[in-house]
C-alpha cells in the first residue's frame, strides 16, 4: 500500500526548486488590498506608476 | 501531526461512499501534482512558467478564474520564513448575502461582485503544499462569511479546465476535496479568534492581525492514513 506517497516522493525527487522571490511591490499605500485578486489590484495601479519597479523588470 | 491525527478520526467514521470519493480525489490530485511537475518542472512553475519571482506579483499574471463555477485562485510569495515559498489564494465571487453571482452574458469578469477570500495554501519551492491558512479580511477584502457560510463555498469551490492549466486545476480541485475536514477545523479556529474582539467590523479591519488561523500539514503522511482507512475497511 501507500502507493499515493511513494508516487508524491518520486515526484518531489525530481521538482525543480525554484529560487526564493525577490523583493517587489509591497503596495504600501496602495488602494488595493494586500492579496486581493488580480482584478481588484488593477482598480488602482498606484503601486506600478509609484515604484516603477514594475516598469524596470520588463 | 495533528493534522493527520484529526483526518484519521474523520474518516474513521466516514460512510463508506464518502471514503472512496475522497480516494478518487487524492489520486487525482496526486497524479496531476506529478504530471505537472513532469511537464513544468513543478506545481509552482506551472504558474511562473520561467518567469522570475517577485514578490506580491501574480501568477499566472490574471490569476485564474473559473467563470462558471465563480472560482478563482492565484499564486504569490511575499511571507517571510521558512515553512513556505509561497501560497495560493482562493476566492469564490459571491453576493453580501453569501450567495452565487453569476456572469452576465458576454461578460468576461465580474464587474460589481467582490471575490471572497476562501483560504489560502502554503507551498515548499518544489511546489509541496505544507499548511493551510486563513486572513483577516483587509488582506483581501471581499465579503466577509462565517465559517458554515464559506465552508458552502469551498464545497462549490471547482476549478474547471482552463486553457494551459488544466493540471494544476485538476491538482487544486482534489486537494481541496481531500483536505475538506482540515478546512473547516481551519476556519472555525478563524472564527473563534476573531470572537475574542469586542468589535468585529474594527477586528476585520485591524491591521495588526492579518493571519488568523493556520494548520501545518504533512500530505504524504495524509495520504497514508487515507489509504490505510481504505484498505482496513476492505480487509
Amino acid at each position: 500500500m501507500n502507493s499515493l506517497s511513494s508516487t508524491l516522493a518520486r515526484t518531489l525527487a525530481s521538482a525543480v526548486v525554484t529560487a526564493a522571490a525577490l523583493g517587489g511591490c509591497a503596495m504600501m499605500g496602495c488602494a488595493g488590498s494586500k492579496c486581493g485578486t488580480q482584478a481588484s489590484a488593477q482598480k488602482c495601479g498606484a503601486c506600478k506608476a509609484k515604484c516603477g519597479a514594475c516598469g524596470a523588470k520588463k | 501531526m495533528i493534522s493527520t491525527r484529526r483526518l484519521q478520526r474523520h474518516w474513521r467514521t466516514a460512510p463508506d461512499a464518502q471514503i472512496a470519493i475522497v480516494l478518487h480525489a487524492a489520486r487525482r490530485s496526486v497524479s496531476a501534482f506529478a504530471d505537472a511537475t513532469t511537464a513544468s518542472g513543478s506545481l509552482l512553475q506551472s504558474w511562473i512558467a520561467g518567469r522570475e519571482v517577485l514578490e506580491f506579483e501574480h501568477y499566472p499574471p490574471d490569476d485564474l478564474v473559473d467563470t462558471r463555477s465563480g472560482s478563482q485562485f492565484y499564486y504569490h510569495s511575499h511571507r517571510d520564513g521558512e515553512l513556505e515559498h509561497g501560497h495560493l489564494h482562493l476566492f469564490w465571487h459571491a453576493t453580501a448575502s453569501g450567495h452565487r453571482r453569476y456572469l452576465r452574458p458576454g461578460r468576461r469578469r465580474w464587474t460589481r461582485t467582490a471575490p471572497s477570500h476562501l483560504f489560502a495554501i502554503s507551498l515548499d519551492a518544489r511546489g509541496l503544499p505544507v499548511a493551510l491558512f486563513t486572513v483577516n479580511r483587509w488582506v483581501t477584502d471581499g465579503h466577509w462569511f462565517d465559517a458554515a457560510t464559506t465552508m458552502s463555498q469551498v464545497d462549490r469551490f471547482a476549478m474547471g479546465d482552463i486553457d494551459g492549466h488544466e493540471i494544476s486545476c485538476r491538482w487544486l480541485s482534489g486537494f481541496v476535496q481531500l483536505y475538506r475536514p482540515l478546512i473547516e477545523d481551519l476556519l472555525v479556529k478563524r472564527d473563534r479568534r476573531l470572537a475574542r474582539r469586542a468589535n468585529l467590523v474594527q477586528a476585520l479591519d485591524d491591521r495588526k492581525l492579518e493571519l488568523l488561523s493556520l494548520i501545518p500539514i504533512d500530505w504524504a503522511a495524509d495520504l497514508d492514513a487515507l489509504e490505510a482507512e481504505a484498505s482496513r475497511r476492505e480487509a
